[in-house]
Order: structure tokens, then C-alpha cells, then sequence
């Protein structure tokens, strides 16, 4: 009996939930961090509800992704790690054009918005930069800017660098070796940490400014032999060698970022947003210097990268474009837009909203011209469609453990770490057929 | 005999199996909704060739299954799998039984130290990899500190670099409170009696262990074991968080563990959301179910000799 | 004194230094834990490495409670904690009866299934659940919680079963002979004498709730998700900085009402497994 009347109260349960749907305003879901959309500034807009929309914001799970998506039940607007993904994910039909929306937008006025910044939100099926919006970055970064601490290089006798002239590349390995500190055989301050996977942003720079392509093949599914492009991957893997950079003989204890703010490094490449992150240490702006993103000739040209940059995209199947398309304005262009441009933790997507990041102290005000005159020189990173940014590190990390520890050599690491891209991008092809 | 086995004839037999299943019916009704439905369904996914952003699905059969039977990857995951199995059931049981001893018998401040030792094992293990993620760490960890000030190494050791396995098992010991719980369960349950007979016929403590305690909490061992292994096999999170690898931020599944602990739970993961092929990782994880299925019927009906049990079984 | 007392006295002598030390040994990770939570960000890796902060950041436990609105996702968390323990407990204590009083020709084989639930990896049934019920457009819903409480623990079925069998049947017969239907005699009579199983149950279930992270990450919108998501994913800056130093003050905070929960239990939940429980 009691079985029974809870079985009743189930069903009854069961039949509210889709009048109780019905009676609702219209729900705009957001798959982002709690970080990328605090919950202060959803519940304020959906307090305020104009248009009656509420968002929900949904945890940003990859496996989860996966599973709405193949329901047809994906949020409506998704924060996408990397913008250069989006060359993957558009031919499976993922993502939804917003060109008419942006094109008629006040808010996001197609003048306004940087599109060098935004370049990788844009694609043809071919090239960034051309054809459809996907979406808008929620800011991005100059990548390759050097951060660097000033205490330490006055320690080691070195002048602080240049806020104007980039410095080479070459320089970089030479402060790095000078920077880094042994002690009874282990490492204890790096002269240089690399965030894992950038490497491929950074070489992609270095490979356009000397004229080289990634891929040997107009697929770009086939890594490119020519001995210059192995070199580049070879002067990242040098790092690793002769431990410049944390490896697995001397692990460092957390990420690049956390290190460098514990100061257990002494050169990063993180870019604008990082100076955010080091606004918390006593002294940060007294103690921590910026320099443009490295070049490979003294002079000569520059290129930079934002990697993909984070933004947001909507969703292919929403079943509320119109109400999605609200809320992503009031995410670039409107109230959150502004504000987040305020804190500082990236270049915003619109140009108008440049005048409002920081410049307190020298230090922001440094970042902040570092990050707009690097701005200047960006290219999208030279990503394929067969995978996303980060299937591709996985590969260099397992093959550069051996490395290290001298059980292969470097061009048997270059070898391996092309195989395994090789058959990532042939079974992307697979995927879709080719 | 045939004619007492007639199922269903009597009243008795049929009252007794409709009450049966009125009090199973609400485990039965999760069962079929959030097992069978969904097992179902995932099978079928196993036999296409599914990606996780499919463009085109085709059904190809027992493919996956062959594919991963060639894959050495794949396979040594069914390996480290099973030996962390093997060494944290033995780290676990091993350790459950030592504590309990310690505690089986008055002292003061046992609920105290009951309570400590079982803690940990609340923790749940998101948190547990985290702490001792940062409690291992080369120079800053403190048990490196710890072990540096008491001099009794030179320096910080990167535990989770040198051995990756054994600082997840680090774990095994530290969340032991599980068995040493029901070790003290078991050890209740043996008459002191027995324990002062064998004593006054002049055993020592050695002998009244193996003697009279083992053989009769036997069974809560074989209990142990069994689930033990099963909840083992399906070890996941740990290799993650424990990696030696840098973690980006929170997203602990971004970058591989290595081989070494790549367990089987832990690389399906992997395939399916970083590799994008669903239907093979799900093909992965049936194999899985089927080996911890197939191990623990052998080892019920094989495995249990040693366990001894009493003349008269209650019924 | 008698040799028998002196032994006992050295025994408990022995048991109580090893205990010491292993004590100390356990709570190295916990120590190392708290003087985390008071460093500030930049503390965390410095070297020469310091066991304590410069000055301790006792902000780091208010921004644990108000960096993640630790408050709501707390109430989240009891709300589907309790939506999910009642009927584990009840779906466990009803199964464990069935298996233990009616014993029929598919008892066996219907338990092994019971158990065999245990091996079949989550993965395998939560991303197939999320299709099907994406279908049938149950989404974003607390009920699943429920459903998945039915379901029962087969550990805690095992045990019921186990606490069952020790009571006899003269029980029953008599709540029969006075007419009592299925229901009646086992509320009326069953439950109280297991009730030291209820507990243990419950904090299983409290245990196993609290901690379940893939179930409400996949089938939760945020707004109902559960404290074991956030402290997992939004201790975090933008870019990818972990806050661990508010990360472990939060784990603090998230620990203690399971340790709050055990220490009040404790006596009646050892007792509960002591007590003629686990016969295999």
C-alpha cells in the first residue's frame, strides 16, 4: 500500500514538470566555467530579465558536451577553449552561423569588433578569418609577450628588457640558460617554463615569419620534413634537454603560471591576461616586467598569436537563437562586457571597449601596450581541421619523457612526435570521411 | 526429488515468491531503468563506429572489440589495471588487518584512534588526490619537508615522477579505515574463549593467530577480497590527479597519465572524450565488465577453498 | 600482579605507541592540507619551502564560502543527498528482506545480479542514461536522484540480508498468526530490530551521495548542482588558475559534515557492523 501511493505520487510528480516548463520565461543555456561567467553578473541579468530570458549556466565537461550534443540538447551558447577548434567542430555541424544576427546587432556593431582578435571565430570551411561568424571572443591575448622578473635578472646581471624592441628568439634561449639555477644537482629556479602545448602556438609564429608551413600537403593533414620546420620544433624541445624548462627529472609543482608566481621561474610567455593573475603578489608591480613577443631576426618581421582564443559560439540547434543571441550581446558588448573589460584579464572583442582596461599602476599600463601593439602583427595559429589545439600535446609529452632521459635522440623524438601527429590527423580524416 | 521440486505448485511457494518480488520491486525498478535500459543502449553504440561528433554512424559489428584486442596500448592497460588491483588489495586488506589488531582489544583512547584511522577513507577521493597532490610535491610537499628535516633523505623526492603507481597507492594505505572497520567486525566475532583455551594449552600469539583468528574471520577476508577487486578494476581519478605530468588548471583529464597507470577506466575516459571515439572506448569499458565478471565467478567458485565455514550453515 | 595481567598491561602498551605513531603518520597529509589553506597564492611553491605561512590567510576561509556561494550548493547537496539516501536505505532494506526471508529457486542467481552491478563501470551506463533520457526529456531534474536511490547499494542489500537472517522466524510467525499482512509485519517488526543497519546505510549513502561528481556535472544545470562539482571546478581564476590555496579550505568545509555526521554515529555505526553483520 504505502508501495503504491508512492508510485502515485511519482506519476503525478512526473506529469507537473512539463506544465511547470511550459509556465516559465525562456531559458538561455550557457556551457561555461564558473570563472568565464561568475554567478554575481547571471543572477543580476536574470533579476533584471529584460526580454524575460534567464540563463542557466551548465558546467563545462567535454564528455558531457559530447552526450548533449549527440541528444540533440546542447546549450545554447558555448565557451569554446579555443578558437581554432572551431575548424574541427564546424564541419560536424556543431556550431551556428551568426552573420545575419552580428550584421544587424547595435550592440556588437561589425565595425566595432577587432577582427584580428577574432580572427579564428570567422571560418570558410578553410581559412580564418573569411567567411561566416561562428562567434566572438570573450577577450584575447597576446600569447608570446614576455613576462619576466625583474629581481631575478638583476641578480644574475642582466638589464631589464626592452618594452618596445622585441627581443630574438635566440636571445631567449641564451637568458634562459643564464637564468637557471642549479642546486646539489637539482634544478630549483627555471630560467624559462612553457606552458604545455604552446609550443606549437609560439612555433607556428616562428614558422610564419620565416615563410614555413606546418603541413607538406594541401590537406594540412601531413607534417612538414623540411629540415627549417624541424628545427623550430627542435628549439622548443631543447628547452626540455637541458632542463631550461621543468621536465620529468625536475618536475616543477604545478603549472607555469603558479610557478612563475611563486617565483620559481624567471621568463614565461602567457600573455596580457596574466598580468591579472600576479595582480595578488605583494609587490607584483615593482617586481615583474613585460616585454613584446620574441622575433626570429632582430628587426625583423613579427608575427603573434592569440592561440584560438576562448569565446563563445552558439549553439547549431538551438531552439532559441533569437534569446541566445541577447544574451551573448550583453556578454561581449553589454554589461557584462564592459565590466569584464574593466578587470583586466584580457583584450576585449570590440574596439571600443579597449580604453577601459586597466592602467593603474606601470604595470598594467605596460601590459596594456605591450598587448595592443602585439595585437598588431597577430595570425591565427596554423591549426588543421583533423584535430583539436589540445590533441596535439599529449604526443609531444609522452615522446619528450624519453627524450630526456636520453633514451632516444632528438631526431627520433622530431620522427615520433610527426608519426603521432600523422595518424591523429589521418584519423581525424577518417572521421568525416576523407 | 522431482516431485518436491515442482515450482510454483504450492500456496506457500507462490506467496513466498510474490512477496519476494513486492520487496525487490523497488530495486527492480531502478535496476531496469538506470542499469538494463541504458547498458542496452551503450552496447549497441559499441557495435557502430560512433565518434563523439558523429558524421556519419554505420554499424561494424564486433570491429572494436577485435580492434582492441590488437592494440598494446590498450592492453597494458588491462595490465596496470590489474596489477594495482593486486597491490592495493593486498595494501588495503594487509593494513585493515594490522589496525584492527591494534584496536581489537582495550585501550585508552580507542574510539579515538578508531576514529582517526577510519577519516581518511571518508574524504572523498577528489579531495584525497588533491591533498596529496600537493603533500608529494619535490620541494615544497611537506612530507618531503618533513623527511628533509628529520634527515633522513638529502633532498625532496619527486614521488610522483619516480613512481607513479606507488604514490597512488600511498592512498591504498592512507584510506585502509574501509577494511580495518570490517576486520573489527570480524574479530568481534571470535570468542575470546577459544583465544584462552589455546592459551592455557600453551599456544603463543603466533599460532592463536593463524589457528583460531584466521580461519574464522575467513570469510569477512574473502569478502574483502572480492570486493576489493572489484572496486579496484574501475579505478579511475586517481591516475589523473596523481599524474606526474603538469595538470592545466582543473581540467585533470586533459593530459594523459603515463602508461604506467593509464588504467583501464582511466584511458576509456580518455578515449571517448580527448580521442572522440565513443564507440570504441564503450567497447573498451564492456570488455572491462566482462573480465571483472568472468575473474570474480572464478574466483568465488575456485578461489575459496582456503575459507572455512561453519559445520552447520544457517540457513 | 598475575603474568596474564602484566602481558595485557605491555600489549596495551605496545598497541598504544604503534597507534601514536601511526596517528601521527595519518595526519601528515591533513597538516599539510590546513597550512595550505592559509598561504597566500605566491607562498604556495616558494623555495626555501616553509611549512608555515608568512602570515596566515584566515580570508582564504571566507572566500572558500563566498567564492563558490558555498551556502546554496550545500543546501543542493542535502537536498539530493536526502532525495537519494531514503530510498537507498528503504530499496536496500526491502531487497536485503526479500533475499534474506523468501527464499525462491532465483534467489541466488538474482543476487549475483545484485552484486554484478557493482562491476559495470559507471561510464557504461551514465553517458547511454544521458541519451535516453535526453529522449524523453527528462533533463536537469532532481527526480533522477530518486530513481537512482532505488536502485539500493548492493553492499548495504548484502547487509540487510546478513541482519535479517539473524532474527528468527518465530517473529514472523506470530505477527502472521494475528493476521498481519506483508507490509505490516515487516515495518511493524523487522525494522526497529535492524535499526543499527539503518544507520549504517544512511551513512553510506550520505557518503556516496556527497561525493558523486559525474552525475550531476552530466545531468544537473548548474543552479541544482551539488557542492561536489563546485569544490572540484570553480576554485579557479579565468585562464586556468587553480586557487588551491582556497581549494583546500574549501575541502575543509566540504569534509566536515561527514566527519560531523561519523563522529555522532559512530558508536551505533561500528556497532552496526559488528553486530552479527557480516557473516559471510
Amino acid at each position: 500500500m504505502k508501495a503504491l501511493s508512492r508510485v502515485l505520487i511519482l506519476i503525478a510528480l512526473a506529469a507537473l514538470v512539463p506544465m511547470m516548463v511550459q509556465a516559465a520565461p525562456v531559458t538561455v543555456k550557457f556551457m561555461s566555467s564558473e570563472a568565464d561567467l561568475p554567478a554575481a553578473f547571471v543572477d543580476k541579468f536574470n533579476q533584471t530579465n529584460p526580454d524575460k530570458i534567464t540563463i542557466v549556466r551548465t558546467e563545462p565537461d567535454y564528455g558531457k558536451f559530447m552526450v548533449e550534443a549527440a541528444s540533440g540538447n546542447a546549450s545554447d551558447l558555448i565557451n569554446v577553449g579555443e578558437g581554432s577548434d572551431l575548424a574541427y567542430y564546424v564541419p560536424r555541424g556543431l556550431f551556428r552561423d551568426i552573420t545575419s544576427y552580428i550584421n544587424k546587432s547595435k550592440v556588437l556593431k561589425p565595425a566595432d569588433i577587432d577582427p584580428l582578435g577574432n580572427v579564428n571565430y570567422r571560418y570558410d570551411g578553410k581559412e580564418f578569418g573569411k567567411g561566416p561568424w561562428y562567434g566572438l571572443t570573450k577577450d584575447y591575448n597576446n600569447i608570446g609577450a614576455i613576462t619576466y622578473n625583474k629581481e631575478m635578472f638583476k641578480a644574475a646581471g642582466i638589464p631589464p628588457l626592452s618594452e618596445t624592441v622585441p627581443i630574438t628568439y635566440d636571445e631567449l634561449y641564451q637568458l634562459a640558460k643564464k637564468l637557471t639555477k642549479k642546486s646539489g644537482g637539482k634544478v630549483t629556479t627555471w630560467g624559462y617554463d612553457i606552458q604545455t602545448g604552446w609550443w606549437k602556438f609560439l612555433a607556428s609564429d616562428m614558422a610564419y615569419m620565416q615563410g614555413l608551413s606546418f603541413f607538406s600537403d594541401a590537406d594540412q593533414s601531413i607534417m612538414n620534413t623540411d629540415p627549417k620546420m624541424k628545427d623550430i620544433w627542435k628549439y622548443f624541445a631543447r628547452f626540455f634537454v637541458e632542463d631550461l624548462v621543468p621536465n620529468v627529472k625536475n618536475p616543477a609543482p604545478s603549472w607555469t603560471g603558479a610557478n612563475f608566481q611563486s617565483d620559481r621561474v624567471a621568463i614565461v610567455q602567457l600573455g596580457y591576461w596574466y598580468g591579472a593573475q600576479l595582480r595578488t603578489n605583494p609587490n607584483f608591480d615593482k617586481k615583474y616586467g613585460w616585454a613584446p613577443t620574441p622575433v626570429m631576426k632582430k628587426g625583423g618581421t613579427r608575427v603573434t598569436n592569440t592561440l584560438g582564443a576562448t569565446g563563445v559560439c552558439m549553439y547549431a540547434k538551438t531552439k532559441v537563437p533569437d534569446q541566445a543571441f541577447k544574451v551573448f550581446e550583453w556578454y561581449m558588448g553589454g554589461d557584462y562586457g564592459v565590466e569584464r573589460a574593466k578587470t583586466g584579464w584580457g583584450i576585449p572583442p570590440l574596439k571600443s571597449l579597449e580604453p577601459l582596461l586597466p592602467e593603474a599602476n606601470v604595470f598594467d599600463k605596460s601590459r596594456k601596450l605591450i598587448g595592443l601593439d602585439d595585437a598588431k602583427y597577430f595570425k591565427p595559429w596554423q591549426a588543421n581541421e583533423w584535430a583539436i589545439a589540445t590533441n596535439w600535446d599529449p604526443i609531444w609529452t609522452a615522446n619528450i619523457e624519453p627524450l630526456v632521459r636520453g633514451q632516444i635522440t632528438m631526431d627520433q623524438f622530431i620522427d615520433k612526435w610527426y608519426a603521432g601527429l600523422n595518424k591523429l590527423f589521418a584519423d581525424g580524416k577518417a572521421e568525416v570521411g576523407r | 526429488m522431482e516431485g518436491i521440486r515442482r515450482i510454483g505448485a504450492s500456496p506457500l511457494e507462490r506467496h513466498k515468491r510474490t512477496s519476494f518480488y513486492i520487496f525487490l520491486a523497488p530495486w527492480l525498478i531502478g535496476f531496469v531503468l538506470l542499469e538494463v535500459v541504458p547498458i542496452i543502449w551503450g552496447f549497441q553504440i559499441s557495435l557502430t563506429n560512433r565518434t563523439s561528433f558523429p558524421v556519419a554512424i554505420k554499424y561494424v559489428g564486433l570491429k572494436n572489440y577485435l580492434t582492441l584486442f590488437q592494440d598494446a596500448d590498450i592492453l597494458g592497460s588491462y595490465w596496470v589495471s590489474f596489477v594495482y588491483t593486486i597491490l592495493n588489495t593486498l595494501i588495503g586488506v594487509v593494513t585493515g588487518f594490522i589496525f584492527a589488531l591494534l584496536l581489537d582489544r582495550q585501550l585508552p583512547g580507542r574510539g579515538f584512534f578508531r576514529t582517526i584511522l577510519y577519516f581518511p577513507y571518508m574524504i572523498p577521493l577528489v579531495a584525497v588526490g588533491w591533498i596529496f597532490r600537493i603533500f608529494l610535491e619535490r620541494d615544497t610537499g611537506f612530507l618531503n619537508i618533513v623527511l628533509v628535516n628529520l634527515h633522513i633523505i638529502p633532498s625532496g623526492i619527486p614521488y610522483m615522477q619516480q613512481s607513479p603507481m606507488g604514490s597512488i597507492l600511498m592512498l591504498s594505505f592512507w584510506q585502509a579505515g574501509w577494511s580495518m572497520i570490517i576486520f573489527l567486525g570480524a574479530l568481534s566475532t571470535v570468542p575470546r574463549e577459544l583465544y584462552e583455551v589455546a592459551t592455557i594449552d600453551g599456544a603463543g600469539y603466533g599460532r592463536r593467530v593463524r589457528h583460531i583468528m584466521l580461519p574464522l574471520i575467513s570469510p569477512f577476508i574473502f569478502f574483502q577480497l572480492v570486493m576489493s577487486f572489484i572496486y579496484a578494476m574501475q579505478a579511475f581519478i586517481q591516475p589523473y590527479i596523481l599524474n606526474p605530468r603538469p595538470i592545466r588548471g582543473n581540467w585533470v583529464m586533459l593530459n594523459p597519465p603515463p602508461a604506467e597507470t593509464f588504467f583501464v577506466m582511466s584511458r576509456a575516459y580518455y578515449i571517448i572524450t580527448s580521442q572522440h571515439k565513443f564507440a570504441y572506448g564503450l567497447a573498451m569499458l564492456w570488455v572491462l565488465f566482462a573480465v571483472v565478471l568472468v575473474l570474480t565467478i572464478l574466483f568465488v567458485k575456485f578461489g575459496g577453498f582456503w575459507v572455512y565455514t561453519e559445520a552447520e550453515e544457517r540457513k | 600482579m598475575t603474568t596474564i595481567q602484566t602481558r595485557e598491561r605491555w600489549s596495551a602498551s605496545l598497541r598504544f605507541v604503534a597507534l601514536v605513531l601511526i596517528v601521527i603518520v595519518f595526519f601528515l597529509p591533513l597538516v599539510s592540507m590546513l597550512v595550505t589553506s592559509l598561504k597566500r597564492m605566491d607562498e604556495l611553491y616558494r623555495v626555501p619551502a616553509r611549512v608555515f605561512p608568512e602570515a596566515a590567510v584566515w580570508e582564504n576561509y571566507g572566500l572558500a564560502w563566498t567564492l563558490v556561494n558555498f551556502g546554496k550548493y550545500l543546501i543542493n547537496s542535502i537536498i539530493l543527498t536526502i532525495l537519494y539516501a531514503v530510498p537507498a536505505v528503504m530499496s536496500s532494506a526491502f531487497a536485503g528482506y526479500a533475499f534474506s526471508r523468501f527464499q525462491v529457486r532465483e534467489s541466488r542467481a538474482l543476487f549475483l545480479v545484485v552484486l554484478s552491478t557493482l562491476m559495470i563501470p559507471v561510464m557504461v551506463t551514465m553517458m547511454p542514461l544521458y541519451m535516453v533520457l535526453a529522449r524523453a526529456q527528462f533533463v536537469n531534474q532532481r527526480g533522477l536522484w530518486f530513481v537512482w536511490g532505488l536502485s539500493g547499494i548492493p553492499f548495504i542489500i548484502f547487509l540487510f540480508r546478513q541482519f535479517f537472517s539473524t532474527i528468527p522466524a518465530s517473529f514472523e510467525e506470530s505477527a502472521r498468526m494475528d493476521g498481519a499482512g506483508r507490509f505490516r509485519i515487516f515495518f511493524s517488526i523487522m525494522f526497529p530490530l535492524v535499526q543499527t543497519g539503518l544507520i549504517v546505510a544512511s551513512i553510506f549513502a550520505f557518503q556516496w551521495s556527497w561525493s558523486e561528481f559525474l552525475m550531476p556535472v552530466l545531468f544537473l544545470s548548474d543552479e541544482k548542482s551539488t557542492l561536489a562539482v563546485k569544490i572540484a571546478m570553480s576554485y579557479a581564476d579565468q585562464k586556468e588558475n587553480v586557487l588551491y590555496n582556497i581549494g583546500m579550505a574549501g575541502i575543509v568545509y566540504y569534509t566536515l559534515p561527514l566527519v560531523i555526521v561519523y563522529f555522532a554515529l559512530q558508536k551505533r555505526f561500528v556497532a552496526g557492523l559488528l553486530a552479527g553483520g557480516l557473516k559471510g
